[in-house]
């Protein structure tokens, strides 16, 4: 370590700021080194001098005159804590999702009304133990389904016997 | 109790100032004895004048009382009472500048005023001070306001470090800087007053 470095720490070890290892190299260094012990010396003999300058030369205690004024003196109101700064970004996103649940609520009841017509049955098509049906253009597929299989059992139930007469008939040939 | 026994006496500064917090004034004034010595230091170092630093001084403790709803209890109560100082001092500072552009004149109706960055003109001052004194406070004049304020805290006794960097709100290294460089200007004009 040389001068320059001891040299910046010279201050810091007369007011007692260094660390062990700090103080310690310096030590070892000015024991070593003449020049820097010399420089040392300066210092701690300049700063002594300007503590000694710098202070009051009379320092009076006032407290009795303090006192009085702090009668007058109210305390200051303990300040609020800051509300958070929400970034603009962060409203935007807030803002867009509370408008879609607004509009979603306000629009429930047609939504609702929608959504039975669907499932309502329509005029000639397959009856869900529902009401009356109404004619769509279009049928929804579970409701095709369900016309087919009637439409099969019916059709079974008429031409059926037929098919086991010409069974039987068949059988009695052999 | 027996008389003139001082029930705070011994107790840490933290504990008396939470105790002011709710208003007790004898552990304020407990707190002004412990610190109106150094607070005074402080306030001579930066103005050169006893009376403005007493002024000053009792200012500062007055702030203290006023916020005292404010104290949080963290970090050391000198950085906490040297951090008002600081601000008390600065505010003297940008004062007597306003009052310097608006062309005000000093008279003795305008209770004190400081006298920056100067000399005294008391005369029983200037005839106390030797002359390296008179001259450790030209070289002081001549630093910038945060060097000379980082080399007067380090002559406030038992303020450490890290308590200068709190009170100045800037990193400990920095003070160490300042520190430097306020000796470095000393050295070189007492230079050749020095006895070595």
């Amino acid at each position: 370590m040389d001068c320059s470095e001891i040299r910046a720490g010279f201050i810091g070890y007369i007011d007692e700021d260094l660390s062990d290892d700090e103080r310690l190299r310096v030590e070892l260094h000015v024991a070593q080194c003449y020049d820097c012990r010399e420089e040392l010396d300066e210092i701690g003999r300049l700063l002594e001098l300007s503590d000694a300058a710098l202070k009051h030369p009379c320092p009076v205690d006032r407290f009795e005159d303090l006192k009085v004024r702090l009668a007058d003196a109210e305390p200051a109101p303990i300040p609020m804590p800051p509300r958070p700064k929400l970034r603009v970004r962060e409203m935007l996103v807030r803002l867009a999702v509370a408008a879609i649940v607004i509009a979603l609520i306000a629009a429930s009841p047609f939504l609702i009304r929608g959504a039975k017509r669907l499932l309502a049955p329509t005029e000639g098509t397959a009856t869900l133990g529902s009401g009356a049906g109404v004619d769509l253009p279009f049928r929804l597929p579970f409701v095709e389904k369900k016309l087919k299989m009637e439409n099969e059992a019916a059709e079974w139930a008429t031409t059926g016997r037929d098919t086991e007469e010409e069974t039987d008939t068949s059988s009695s040939n052999w | 109790m027996p008389a003139g026994v001082n029930p705070f006496e011994g107790a840490a500064d933290t504990a008396l100032m939470l105790r002011v917090r709710w208003g007790d004034e004898h552990a304020f004034g407990e707190l002004y004895h412990r610190y109106h010595r150094r607070v005074m230091h402080f306030f001579y170092g930066m103005s050169r004048n006893t009376q403005v630093s007493e002024d000053l001084c009792q200012e500062t403790f007055l702030r203290v009382w006023k916020l005292r709803r404010k104290y949080a209890a963290t970090g050391s109560f000198p950085a906490y009472l040297f951090a008002f100082a600081r601000n008390v001092w600065l505010e003297q500072c940008r004062e007597i500048k306003k009052r310097q552009r608006m062309g005000a004149r000093q008279s003795a109706d305008d209770g004190w005023q400081l006298v920056p960055a100067s000399r005294s003109t008391r005369p029983d001052a200037v005839a106390v001070r030797s002359e390296i004194e008179e001259r450790i406070f030209d070289a002081l004049d001549e630093l910038p306001a945060e060097q000379r304020m980082a080399f007067v805290m380090r002559a406030v006794e038992g303020l450490s470090i890290e308590e200068i960097a709190s009170a100045m709100q800037c990193p400990v290294n920095t003070v160490r800087s300042r520190k430097l460089l306020a000796v470095k200007k000393l050295r070189v004009v007492l230079k050749g007053l020095l006895v070595l």
